[in-house]
């Protein structure tokens, strides 16, 4: 496992040029939303001293003003962010093709990446959706009870501990069956890649692989998983704790982002690893 | 800062032996707690002075928990079968309460028992709070009388604060048979103040000594109003005694669960009962308690019991808490509450600030709740700016702070209808947002108040106010009329009439204020309110010479500057004094605009991160 994390990370380190693309795709959605937030404190506080206060940091109490005075005036971006949410998600399958391609032949040329990213496009789209239905599945299974019956079941039990301790236990449960999902979602499109067997075929072999070498596939899930966490974690810590220039802020955040992509790239090249030697 | 917190032996809490009050209904109780059955079985002596000029030849006596004997009550019928998000109204038989008196004697030895009837003021006559006891004999003005009672009170598992939960937890609140309180009403007309338990209305008594005994099992942890100053065991079952002075109610608790925490505060005992899933809490509780003491030492009265009980109820039977009694009080939390979130301690604050707000200065809190709840949340967000900060006392973490008095006033002005908010108004007659009226507007107003006549000034009015009327039951007339007098001693008439307005305004209207900058052309600035409500302010104008020109309106009339130069800036009311101002936001205006690039730059990279984290499971 540890020899695979550390390839992963090799190689993912090697493909930074595709990470960087990905976080320019990324931007680009940013800007969409991020104009948008501009344009409706513009039109709401923007001629007001309030707006000035703001502008040095957040004020609950000028943005709740600004809520009841302007209702709507975040309504756009909360219209267009499921919207971004679907189209990053729908091209996202188009860079995870390149990119896995790009890891599997080791190749970094920019040309072998669009091909494939268009190549593999809706097999891995199949995929893709076929695992984000199982993990909505899952979500709503393990979590939906618990937290519907949360006032009921807190009352019951002795210990408000307790009712913590069910949160975690579900949690690790919910970690360890999304792991096997991901894993295989992942491992069936490198297969997908490797192979080129039909999409079933591709499925049967990534639950397959996933499930032969569960332990290990799972402790790169979680070491890469709760890497990108800390890196998001220290992202916003960093930004809210220390006070620097807005545009240093933001650049140090780009370089959380970009570390955080490289790691989901490591965490690919990890389970190919794996696969090879499968 | 950490508090030390040491085992102190119980003669800590040594009670005065001085009587600071009217001691009007003295009781003497001894109970028994059957834990299986939920019930304290017991007799109570009741000693009640008639301090009216008239013989009086009834009582009348609380018996609220028979509002938790079905759902005929007054109470339940308000709450349309859910209280706190839960449906009540299939519960088992033995989940419901009662209280009931067994018999009932004057001490010379006629029996009232059959005399005793329920009565209702609204009608409902299934309703059993209200209990009406003729006497043979009446109580001749300034005499007294003695009744014995043997009386059941059965818990409801818990529906609202009174009640039982998992593991043994009891809460003994408005349980016992309780006089109500024989009073001259607003016309001068005496007669009982005693009111059927309503939805929205707390409760009301008169001054005197309880002197308690309660006899329960060993492993319990017991707490309770006043000092304990007795306590022996015998096979498997503890008695303690608790003789609490000056106070208007008795309330108690046990519990396996509670642990015993306890420090000193000069010479005042606090006690904190925590779970043991709560046990982090204990010493953020203790501070709080210690930083509330001292705040109202500095800046309004002295505490003037021996003592207090704060307890935090396990988290299944949070409905017990957030409550106020007698030298008693139940705050609330959960396991790992984290330290950003003050939300625990500003809680604690608010209903150890009761003990000033409805126990000394004992409103009636059914008829006139403002009185407290208005009054504390006002002190409570003074405490909690004053020791954790003013813009981080609720909340701060990842950059978003939240101070108190910001949370009052946003939970007043984000009311959808401010059509019918006067504050001094019967818990009855209140519809809508009740918090958002009668706490949140209040202590709004104190703050836009304080804000006018200074922080100096207001204590100098509230300690003279709490000298004046401590230990007494004080209205909403008693207030008003102690602010006039009290302001026409410090300020000039125009003055004194412009807080008073705003006083008399809150209280007994709902005018609204919202000043606006309508608009800036050149040299030209127009001003205008959409509200009714006005109050003079400042006008701060700054020129595209940076000159600044400070200018009063009084807000009554929208009101147009011309200066000789272009105007850059306007700002009304720039040190926010006018608090009730509905939106602050429009209150300035600028010819330039504000940059907003931190949000932009921002809401980019946490787009970057949300869509980064989705896709890892994609």
């Amino acid at each position: 496992m540890m020899k695979s994390i550390k390839r992963g990370l090799g190689i993912a380190i090697r493909f930074w040029r595709l990470a960087f693309l990905i976080l320019l795709v990324q931007l680009v959605f940013g800007i969409i939303v991020g104009g948008q937030v501009g344009n409706a404190l513009d039109h709401s506080i923007g001629f007001s001293q309030a707006g000035e206060l703001f502008s040095h940091g957040f004020d609950y109490a000028v943005y709740q003003d600004m809520s009841k005075e302007f209702p709507d005036a975040l309504s756009n971006v909360k219209r267009t962010i499921p919207i971004i949410i679907i189209a990053y998600l729908i091209i996202s399958i188009f860079l995870q093709g390149g990119l896995i391609s790009s890891i599997i032949k080791s190749e970094k040329s920019w040309k072998l990446f669009f091909q494939n990213g268009v190549r593999y496009y809706f097999p891995f789209l199949i995929i893709g959706l076929l695992f984000l239905v199982l993990i909505f599945v899952l979500t709503v299974l393990l979590w939906v009870p618990l937290l519907m019956n949360a006032i009921g079941i807190v009352e019951s039990l002795a210990s408000d501990r307790l009712f913590f301790y069910s949160i975690y236990t579900v949690g690790i449960v919910y970690i360890l069956v999304l792991s096997l999902l991901v894993n295989a979602s992942v491992n069936s499109r490198i297969n997908y890649a490797m192979l080129h067997h039909s999409i079933f075929s591709s499925l049967k072999a990534g639950f397959s692989w996933t499930f032969k070498k569960y332990v290990p596939l799972t402790g790169i899930f979680i070491f890469f998983g709760f890497l990108s966490f800390l890196f998001l974690y220290f992202s916003i810590k960093i930004d809210s704790s220390i006070s620097m220039n807005v545009w240093v802020s933001f650049i140090v955040t780009l370089l959380f982002v970009f570390f955080r992509i490289v790691i989901k790239s490591a965490y690919y090249a990890a389970l190919m690893d794996y696969a090879e030697a499968i | 800062m950490t508090s030390v917190m040491c085992k102190l032996s119980i003669s800590q809490c040594t009670p005065l032996n001085e009587i600071q009050s009217v001691r009007i209904a003295d009781y003497e109780m001894n109970v028994v707690l059957d834990h299986d059955k939920k019930m304290a079985t017991g007799t109570s002596i009741i000693t009640w002075r008639n301090p009216s000029p008239n013989s009086v030849k009834e009582l009348k006596m609380y018996m609220y928990l028979n509002s938790f004997k079905n759902m005929k009550s007054t109470w339940l019928r308000g709450t349309d079968g859910e209280v706190f998000g839960r449906q009540i109204a299939d519960r088992a038989p033995e989940e419901w309460g009662f209280v009931t008196i067994d018999s009932i004697s004057v001490m010379d030895g006629q029996d009232l028992t059959s005399n005793i009837k329920y009565v209702q003021a609204d009608g409902n006559l299934d309703d059993e709070s209200v209990l009406s006891v003729p006497l043979n004999r009446s109580v001749r003005p300034g005499d007294s009388i003695v009744l014995m009672l043997k009386f059941r009170s059965k818990l409801p598992k818990t529906i609202a604060r009174s009640g039982y939960g998992e593991n043994n937890f009891h809460l003994f609140v408005h349980w016992y048979p309780k006089l109500g309180v024989y009073e001259q009403n607003k016309e001068g007309i005496w007669g009982w103040n005693c009111h059927q338990f309503m939805q929205r209305t707390e409760f009301y008594g008169n001054f005197g000594k309880y002197d308690m005994t309660i006899t329960c099992d060993d492993s319990f942890t017991v707490g309770a109003s006043g000092c304990l100053i007795e306590e022996s065991s015998t096979d498997d079952l503890q008695t303690v005694r608790y003789l609490a002075e000056d106070v208007i109610d008795f309330a108690w608790c046990v519990s396996p669960e509670l642990e015993v925490y306890e420090d000193l505060w000069e010479d005042v005992y606090i006690r904190l009962l925590v779970p043991r899933d709560h046990r982090g809490m204990a010493d953020r509780y203790m501070m709080a308690t210690k930083h509330a003491l001292q705040y109202f030492d500095e800046h309004l009265g002295r505490y003037p019991y021996p003592g207090i009980t704060i307890m935090d109820p396990p988290f299944h039977s949070l409905r017990n808490g957030f409550m106020e009694y007698p030298t008693f009080a139940t705050a609330g939390t959960i396991y790992g509450m984290p330290g950003w979130f003050k939300g625990s301690e500003s809680l604690a604050i608010h209903e150890f600030a009761h003990q000033f707000f409805m126990g000394v200065l004992a409103n009636n809190e059914k008829e006139e709740a403002w009185l407290d709840e208005g009054f504390v949340t006002y002190y409570e967000d003074r405490i909690m700016e004053a020791y954790y900060g003013q813009h981080t006392s609720q909340l701060d973490v990842f950059g978003i702070k939240y101070g108190n008095s910001a949370l009052s006033r946003q939970e007043y002005v984000s009311m959808r209808d401010h059509s019918s908010t006067a504050i001094a108004r019967p818990g009855w007659e209140i519809t809508g947002d009740y918090k958002g009226i009668v706490y949140s507007k209040t202590a709004t107003m104190l703050k836009t108040l304080e804000n006018y006549i200074s922080v100096e000034k207001m204590d100098e009015m509230m300690r003279s106010y709490f000298d004046e009327y401590k230990f007494s039951h004080p209205r909403t007339s008693t207030f008003v009329n102690h602010a006039d007098r009290f302001l026409k001693s410090s300020f000039s008439q125009s003055e004194v009439d412009i807080y008073m307005n705003l006083i008399k305004a809150c209280l007994f209207g709902s005018d609204t204020v919202d000043y606006y900058v309508e608009h800036i052309e050149e040299n030209v600035v127009t001003l205008n309110n959409k509200g009714a409500l006005s109050m003079p302010v400042d006008i701060e104008l700054i020129t595209i010479t940076n000159d600044t020109i400070i200018q009063k309106w009084d807000g009554a009339s929208p009101k147009t500057i011309e200066t000789g130069d272009t105007i850059s800036s306007v700002h009304i009311d720039p040190q926010e004094k006018l608090y009730l101002d509905l939106n602050l936001n429009n209150n300035s205006l600028k010819i330039e605009k504000s940059s907003f690039s931190r949000y932009i730059l921002k809401t980019i990279t946490s787009v970057q991160h949300a869509l980064q984290s989705l896709s890892f499971f994609l």
